[in-house]
């Protein structure tokens, strides 16, 4: 089997994992689907998680993942400010506060050079594999890109896009067209109060039309064409039907992607998504952005800076230490309390089922010691996301793209 | 499996044409190449069948020849056959005495007066087929005779026996004595 290329356009991690789905069977192998590959891309704003899943003739699920950096100082369109500095994420451009200090503001403005240089340097990774035209390619985008929002709609009434259009646009000041992806809000517990309800909740997922086919288009003339394009919500969905125990499917469980962006919470239920809530507090942002801001960091030495104050190994004489873990602590109760909230929302929809486990996604729980401070601040349990097999695993920061390499392997 | 799909519906369709341009670019080649393949294997297999074919036609060819060959022989022999009969019934009618029995008669008509000197029979044994037509052999008859008249008679007697189909005069008269009227003269008869 070839190996993806860890060298190759600055790639830095490397993880190899068999899985042996025997328990969840997909019935007769046939010879055209011996070597089913599929491909999942974790567009986030730092770094871009790549995973590849590979069923062999032997039905194992071979999961290789890689990470490569979303953006470089020269890929940045920055009309404002110039050339940004190294580490800048992708989406987002350096803004200068009131008192001077640069910050970084989200914005869905990817720029289209950029993404065709990380489409490149994706293709650079996974490109030297003999069957790349065959692979089912899904790609997510992170959720700085992307508005989740609940939406009333007259009931027994065809959801009207153009109207849903109106409402996000208006809400997030954003006129451009949209893709949106409408779907049934799941309340099972006020069904019957809903009965006399006019109107009904809907779901809506949606990204600017501009970047999906930017991004689709990219990774197109790259000879990798995305078949979906899956919304962060859905994908924690997925991640945590990769990990939850069969006996438990019928428990409450919830997972967190806890990453450059917005917190995300999704809470599962007897295998459908019950709840999803996108939290204000406690991200990887924020975590950083003290070192960011004081020491005038970028964000990939401000997560270095991060994971180094964290080591528990680490004797504290230093006072920059000491306030970046007071800021840590700082950030991980106002997130602790975000989802305590929403975690009593979820116990009071689901009465009498058990909540059962909080699993941490994304790159903030690969961070050593940020998922115990943060679980020593729950009521539930919380563990990091984590495929594992007897020799090897495949960490939480890959979650996501994994999830959509599982979901490719069952497209194939 | 929890999915939604943002991609444009514009570019999952563009997508989709472009694989299916992709696989059908790889596979109309291959198809093409199977073809002629095909066609050429066919045609090869074809004109094998045909020279082996042509080789057991040809095998069957030489019995036909024989048998050609023997009816001709056949044909040939018949022939053949029905010639020696027709020599044999020849011979039966144009035996010697017959000739012999028509001089003994004219001997007698003429009264004694008719002397046959020499008779000479040739008979054509392989006769061609332009002597075939002419005559199968012919008898040489010398004889002596008083005067021209009896010459005369004797040879329209013999032609009036029907056994030849040409008499003719084979030398002149001559006078076997210029004292008597004898003469000598050679008759050539066909038959």
């Amino acid at each position: 089997m070839s190996k993806l290329e860890p060298q190759a356009s600055g790639a830095s991690v490397v993880s190899k994992l068999t899985i042996n789905p025997k328990s969840k069977s997909r019935g007769p192998c046939r010879w055209w689907r011996k070597q089913s590959s599929s491909l999942g891309i974790d567009f986030g704003q730092i770094n871009t998680k790549i995973v590849i899943a590979e069923r062999s003739s032997t039905q194992d699920v071979v999961y290789q993942a890689v990470t490569i950096p979303t953006s470089t100082s020269t890929l940045v369109e920055d009309h404002n400010t110039g050339v940004p500095p190294e580490g800048t994420p992708l989406g987002e451009r350096r803004v200068r506060n009131s008192t001077g200090v640069a910050s970084i503001a989200p914005t869905t403005n990817w720029s289209k050079r950029a993404l065709r240089e990380l489409a490149s340097r994706i293709n650079q990774v996974v490109g030297t594999r003999e069957n790349i035209h065959a692979m089912d390619v899904s790609v997510m985008m992170s959720m700085s890109t992307c508005d989740y929002r609940t939406i009333y709609v007259p009931k027994n009434a065809r959801v009207n896009t153009a109207g849903l259009q109106q409402t996000i646009s208006a809400a997030i000041e954003d006129k451009r067209a949209r893709c949106i992806a409408v779907v049934p809000g799941y309340d099972h517990q006020s069904k019957e109060n809903q009965a006399d309800e006019k109107q009904t909740k809907v779901r809506c997922f949606s990204l600017p039309e501009d970047l999906a086919w930017t991004v689709a288009q990219q990774l197109d003339e790259v000879g990798l064409s995305p078949s979906t394009m899956n919304g962060l919500p859905w994908c924690i969905a997925n991640a945590l039907e990769m990990v939850i125990p069969v006996e438990e499917k019928s428990l409450v469980h919830v997972g967190l992607d806890w990453s450059y962006g917005e917190p995300t919470l999704v809470s599962l239920v007897n295998g459908q998504i019950d709840y999803i809530r996108c939290l204000s507090n406690g991200s990887l942002r924020e975590l950083t952005s003290r070192a960011a801001d004081d020491f005038g960091m970028s964000p990939t030495e401000a997560g270095r800076w991060l994971a180094h104050c964290m080591q528990s190994t680490n004797v504290v004489v230093d006072s920059a230490v000491i306030e970046t873990r007071d800021w840590v602590c700082e950030v991980c109760m106002r997130l602790a309390k975000e989802i305590s909230t929403a975690l009593e929302f979820i116990r009071w929809r689901n009465q009498g089922v058990k909540l059962q486990t909080i699993w941490v996604m994304g790159g903030a729980a690969h961070i050593e010691g940020l998922v115990e401070h943060l679980a020593s601040q729950v009521s539930s349990a919380v563990k990091p996301w984590c495929l594992s097999s007897e020799s090897s695993s495949l960490s939480s920061e890959y979650a996501l793209a994994a999830s959509l390499a599982w979901l490719g392997q069952h497209h194939a | 499996m929890h999915k939604v799909n943002l991609l444009p519906p514009t570019a999952t369709q563009r997508f989709r044409q472009k694989r299916t341009v992709v696989v059908w670019g790889k596979l109309l080649p291959v198809i093409i190449l199977t073809m002629l393949l095909t066609i050429g294997w066919g045609q090869s297999t074809a004109a094998r069948i045909k020279a082996q074919i042509e080789g057991q036609l040809s095998l069957t060819q030489r019995p036909t020849e024989i048998r050609q060959v023997h009816q001709d022989l056949k044909a040939q022999f018949r022939a053949l056959n029905r010639m020696q009969t027709e020599q044999v019934e020849l011979r039966s009618r144009f035996s010697p005495l017959v000739v012999v029995q028509l001089l003994h008669q004219l001997k007698q008509d003429f009264n004694g007066k008719l002397q046959v000197t020499s008779i000479d029979f040739v008979e054509q044994c392989q006769p061609s087929s332009a002597s075939k037509a002419s005559s199968n052999g012919h008898v040489t008859l010398q004889m002596i005779v008083d005067g021209t008249t009896n010459c005369s008679d004797s040879m329209q007697r013999i032609r009036e026996a029907g056994l030849f189909c040409d008499v003719k005069l084979g030398s002149a008269l001559e006078l076997v004595d210029p004292n008597s009227e004898a003469l000598r003269f050679t008759l050539r008869c066909e038959f």
